[in-house]
């Protein structure tokens, strides 16, 4: 079930590991309207994929649903990924926020209500006018 | 059959081995001041037989098993014309890497793990090709757009045959040949066990100047392996993670050891 809201996405899916073909499906379309290249869309698909399997596997419950919100602003991509049923402070741990991270954007992992959050944010540039994922430590600042 | 011809000798043993040691570094000095295609075919013939033996661990099936013996054969060459006599290495030990990484190679780009149907396998290389094709002519990354232009076909089928590009070998093709291959392994001059230890070789060396360069998660992976001899799959599990993860992170650190040395160091390596 997808639900467009201006240039909000958001697909609701059960907590299962195989429909992660959909999120990324889904993460793949989405970039493709923005006009990322399939570079960045392989890196869109392998890191939202991914942060969906830790969900996945950190949720304490098989059944209900993950929340996936897709929010694009001209300078970011924000994605959020929301387990009502997860009962840990933090949805993934930190060697897998590691592992995350060395993929590229930045993570916060919350819990808000009961609900455990991770949000992976994504800064958007410019060159001749095609956006691309910025990532600092991959344009050599680090 | 006589007796002793029973017995295991191991003064002879070792005599065989420096003595097999000592025309292969003839053969290969032979070769190196004189690289003549005749130089070359003699070479080629001596060692056919390790071609053979890590084609063995990779067939999947009696068709594949020409092209494997092709590749592997190429990487034979490519071994051939780069082994350095200096580093003291066996040559096997050394050929090993690179006729493995050419039979990886031609996994990587032309095999298919499960079946998929034959004219989305066509449209999915046709995609694979254009992208490489685009990237070549154009100073930017291209989109999907492009490759639905360069290809005639819809956007929409661009991605899917993106999504059935996931669909190569969704494991470590290492899986099979790592996991019972530890007796040629080690009847070979272990890479493990010396010649692949970082502090101690000049390969070593120059390993470790490279990997401060990297993040701690991509040395880790590098070192688990190279240096430890690990499949994907295996460190996926070390790392709780996936092995497409692991495929990712090694990309990106091997993009960045590229980035950081001269083309022929790198060729040098051996091993990428």
């Amino acid at each position: 079930m997808v639900k467009m809201a201006g240039n909000n996405v958001e697909l609701k899916v059960p907590v299962d590991a195989a429909y992660v073909s959909v999120v990324r499906l889904l993460v793949s379309g989405l970039a493709t309207r923005m006009g990322l290249s399939i570079e960045d869309l392989e890196k869109l698909k392998l890191v939202i994929g991914e942060a969906f399997l830790s969900v996945v596997n950190g949720s304490s419950r098989d059944q209900g649903l993950i929340r996936l919100k897709w929010v694009e602003a001209t300078d970011s991509i924000t994605v959020s990924l929301f387990d009502a049923a997860g009962q840990r402070k933090e949805v993934v741990s930190a060697v897998e926020l590691e592992l995350l991270k060395s993929l590229g954007g930045e993570y916060t992992s919350t819990t808000v209500d009961g609900v455990d959050k991770l949000d992976i944010g994504f800064t958007i540039k410019y060159q001749e006018d095609r956006p691309f994922l910025f990532h600092e430590r991959e344009s050599g600042q680090a | 059959m006589s007796e002793k011809a029973d017995r295991p000798n191991p003064a002879s043993d070792q005599r065989e081995s420096e003595q097999e040691r000592a025309e292969e570094r003839a053969l290969f000095a032979r070769y190196q001041a004189d690289p003549c295609p005749a130089n070359e075919e003699l070479l080629l013939k001596k060692y056919q037989s390790l071609v053979y033996k890590i084609v063995h661990k990779f067939t999947h099936g009696s068709d594949q098993f020409d092209d494997l013996v092709q590749e592997g054969t190429k990487g034979l060459l490519l071994a051939i014309r780069r082994f350095d006599l200096s580093l003291n290495y066996r040559f096997s030990t050394y050929a090993w890497q690179t006729i493995q990484g050419e039979i990886q190679r031609y996994f990587r780009d032309r095999t298919w793990a499960v079946n998929v149907p034959r004219d989305l396998k066509e449209k999915s290389l046709k995609v694979f090709k254009a992208r490489e094709e685009l990237a070549a002519a154009q100073t930017n990354e291209p989109t999907v757009t492009d490759v639905a232009k360069f290809t005639s076909l819809s956007e929409e089928d661009v991605l899917e045959a993106m999504e059935l590009g996931s669909a190569y070998h969704p494991q470590s093709f290492m899986d099979n040949a790592r996991d019972g291959d530890a007796g040629i392994m080690l009847s070979e001059e272990s890479p493990g066990a010396e010649h692949l230890d970082m502090r101690t070789t000049k390969r070593g060396v120059f390993w470790e100047n490279l990997l401060i360069h990297l993040t701690d998660v991509e040395q880790r992976i590098i070192r688990m392996y190279f240096f430890e001899q690990r499949t994907q799959k295996e460190i996926a599990t070390i790392l709780n993670t996936s092995q497409m993860n692991v495929s990712r992170i090694m990309r990106n650190a091997i993009g960045k050891i590229r980035r950081l040395v001269e083309p022929a160091d790198f060729e040098n390596l051996g091993m990428l």
